[in-house]
């Protein structure tokens, strides 16, 4: 069953039935506790996106991947990000594989990608909360190009850690998109920061937006986080 | 307290929480001439400093030109810093405050309800404008004692409705065990419009207490203050207070004062929950009147109803001196349990009047909603409806064919629809079931040929309008 939905997947596109590769689907599940059946499962739905087949087929074993990917996929994967076609597909796995071979491979990919490709791959190390991609993603806080900058301030504001918070206390960016997505993610730091008890921290971002120079919404959120520092 | 003391107060806090923020509260109240009060006060610095920290923001931003701000500062006062030192704090800025502002804090401090606000929250009552004292005069309700009574209940005569609203919702929400007894003390120097409206408020506060003053109110002199106290007693007396209720019947003069009385004693005895039980304190009241009180009496008895109500009334209509009383009783039951009663009458030998009374009370009860199917209901009116003699009454059965609501009711009131005399009140009776979509929808092609018989008969211009309205499917507003 499992080789023939396999052979399946060769010639899978849109419009086929999906439930010929449902025994896929019930190998992943059947090969929970058994490590090397898994392994050699992931191996098998890397090698297909190596070969030439439909869009529909990567979507399948990315999205696949996505739930049990290990290590051992990331190359395949990341192989996938220049690709206009497939980059999103790729990184959505890559977010949600575990190992750390998969943040280092879309870190690394940050350098090489266009533009357009790179604020995809900056949002999911931010939905990642990937702390060894703060001084990356701190960097591009001033990039030329608003998009990069805008998707990087909102990546550290996803990370929301003492460093995210730190990286973006630093940044100027030109563009205003740029500005108010650093201002929300200093917020979304300060909030986390006051959660985990780190108050001092916390209270030292809020101060920093409550002058009359910010916009009144972000005096009164900044304000509203003061008072809760204080204790309110 | 002076500037320079608030800047003080600001700067030892300002290395704290931040320079803008607190440089635009300052800005503020250097222009506007409001003068803080931020300093500690002596004996409380057993607040924590947090807290202390925290209040002297809040009262930093309740000077914020920046109305969200001070906003930001009412959910504050609402919801944190707790402990009266704090409200304190908060309350003392009420007379350094522009109305607007004092209005806020009010509201918040009334929200927040700690009594500690109190003596500032007096301070506001007889001075400055009246949307201030009106939010001040509203603050006591929570904040207030049994001390504020007179000074509320003084203000349920105040020209202003806002005031007087204000003082009333006040005097309901006032806390304390002792308020209900200083509420009565109140009612010896109240007018009959001060006790009527007192009266509604010992009802709101459910002051069970007030019982005793309200029974002796029911049998005064001045039906002004009967009436409002029966309505009182209505709402919190129970079984035990009817035969106190029943001599409060008995002063009512006779017609609609009376009639109201008997409503409130009905409704007292239909809140006794075992089952045929409801008349029971009734009629052992009854038992022990005299002749005269007890035929008064037969119709409340009838407007509370059961089986051992019903007992009663039948004994006294066999009596030459009860009979019209009892038959009036009858005519008052409150379930159509008494329509073979009725039915009898009816059809029985008595004077014309008495059987169409007996008539109306059976068309009456005919729709009443009981355990009895839609289908018999029905067939109840419609023997009534066989049963009149007079248009009056066969109008009555058409109106009353509204309550039952089914397609046969709707095919009912259709037999009528081309007798002149009848035809209005069959046109009512077609749109008024019309009315109801799932009905109306469910028998989609009978209510739209019955609708465009309305638009043919009617000359009523509300029934032609209802009519068109849902032949077009579309909602028709019942005007207020």
């Amino acid at each position: 069953m499992l080789d023939q939905a396999f052979e399946a997947l060769k010639t899978y596109d849109w419009g086929t039935d999906r439930n010929v590769l449902n025994p896929i689907d019930e190998a992943v599940i059947a090969t929970r506790e058994d490590a090397a059946a898994r392994r050699e499962l992931e191996d098998r739905l890397v090698a297909v996106l190596e070969d030439d087949v439909s869009h529909s087929a990567k979507d399948f074993v990315c999205r696949t991947l996505m739930s049990m990917g290990t290590a051992a996929s990331v190359p395949a994967l990341a192989g996938l990000l220049p690709s206009a076609e497939y980059s999103h597909l790729g990184r959505y796995a890559l977010e949600r594989i575990p190992a750390e071979e998969a943040a280092q491979a879309m870190r690394e990919s940050l350098e090489e990608l266009p533009n357009p490709l790179k604020v995809g791959v900056i949002s999911s190390l931010g939905a990642r909360r990937d702390e060894r991609s703060v001084p990356a993603l701190g960097a591009l806080l001033g990039d030329a190009d608003p998009a990069v900058a805008t998707a990087a301030a909102r990546a550290l504001g996803g990370i929301r850690s003492a460093a995210a918070a730190q990286a973006l206390t630093a940044a100027e960016p030109d563009a205003p998109e740029a500005r108010l997505a650093v201002t929300d993610a200093r917020l979304a730091c300060a909030e986390a920061l006051l959660a985990a008890g780190d108050r001092t921290a916390a209270l030292a971002i809020y101060r920093g937006l409550t002058g009359e120079d910010q916009p009144a919404h972000v005096r009164l959120a900044a304000t509203r986080g003061v008072l809760a520092c204080a204790g309110g | 307290m002076s500037h320079s003391c608030f800047e003080q107060s600001a700067a030892r806090i300002v290395p704290t929480v931040g320079v803008g923020l607190f440089m635009g509260a300052a800005f503020f109240f250097a222009a506007s001439g409001y003068a803080l009060e931020n300093g500690g006060e002596s004996g409380e610095t057993a607040a924590a400093a947090e807290d202390g920290e925290l209040v002297s923001m809040i009262l930093l931003l309740l000077g914020d030109a920046d109305r969200q701000m001070r906003a930001l500062a009412y959910e504050q006062i609402r919801n944190q810093a707790p402990g009266p030192a704090a409200t304190r704090r908060f309350a003392t800025q009420l007379d350094k405050l522009p109305p607007e502002g004092q209005v806020g804090l009010l509201a918040a401090l009334t929200d927040r309800g700690d009594t500690a606000a109190r003596p500032a929250v007096i301070g506001l009552l007889e001075e400055g404008p009246a949307d201030v004292q009106v939010a001040a005069v509203r603050a006591l309700g929570p904040l207030g004692d049994t001390s504020d009574v007179p000074r509320l209940v003084a203000l349920l005569s105040h020209d202003s409705q806002a005031m007087r609203s204000a003082a009333q919702a006040s005097l309901v929400r006032l806390g304390g065990s002792d308020v209900t007894v200083a509420l009565v003390r109140q009612t010896a120097s109240a007018d009959a419009q001060g006790l009527a409206t007192i009266f509604d408020i010992l009802v709101e506060r459910r002051a069970r207490e007030a019982i005793p003053l309200l029974l002796f109110a029911a049998i005064c002199d001045d039906p002004a203050l009967r009436r409002p106290a029966m309505q009182a007693l209505e709402e919190l007396a129970g079984p035990g207070e009817i035969p106190g209720m029943v001599r409060g019947l008995l002063a009512a003069e006779p017609g609609s004062e009376r009639e109201a009385a008997e409503r409130c004693i009905a409704a007292v005895c239909a809140r006794i929950e075992e089952a045929g039980a409801q008349a029971v304190p009734l009629l052992a009241v009854v038992e022990k009147a005299g002749a005269a009180d007890r035929t008064v009496l037969l119709s409340v008895v009838g407007r509370v109803g059961g089986p051992r109500a019903l007992k009663a009334v039948e004994a006294a209509l066999g009596e030459e001196a009860t009979h019209a009383a009892a038959l009036r009783a009858l005519c008052n039951w409150p379930s159509a349990d008494v329509a073979p009663r009725l039915i009898e009458l009816v059809e029985s030998d008595l004077p014309s009047e008495q059987r169409i009374a007996a008539l109306r009370a059976l068309i009456r009860v005919a729709p009443l909603p009981d355990q009895r199917s839609d289908d018999a209901r029905l067939a109840l009116l419609t023997r009534a409806m066989a049963m009149a003699a007079r248009d009056e009454e066969r109008r009555l059965a058409l109106d009353r064919a509204k309550a039952i609501r089914t397609v046969e009711s709707l095919r009912f009131a259709l037999d009528y629809l081309d007798h002149d005399q009848y035809s209005e009140h069959a046109c009512q009776t077609v749109v008024e079931l019309a009315h109801h979509r799932g009905l109306r929808d469910a028998h989609e092609a009978e209510f739209h040929a019955a609708l465009n018989r309305v638009l043919e008969t009617s000359e009523d211009a509300t029934v032609q309008a209802r009519a068109t309205a849902y032949l077009n499917n579309e909602t028709w507003v019942r005007p207020e």
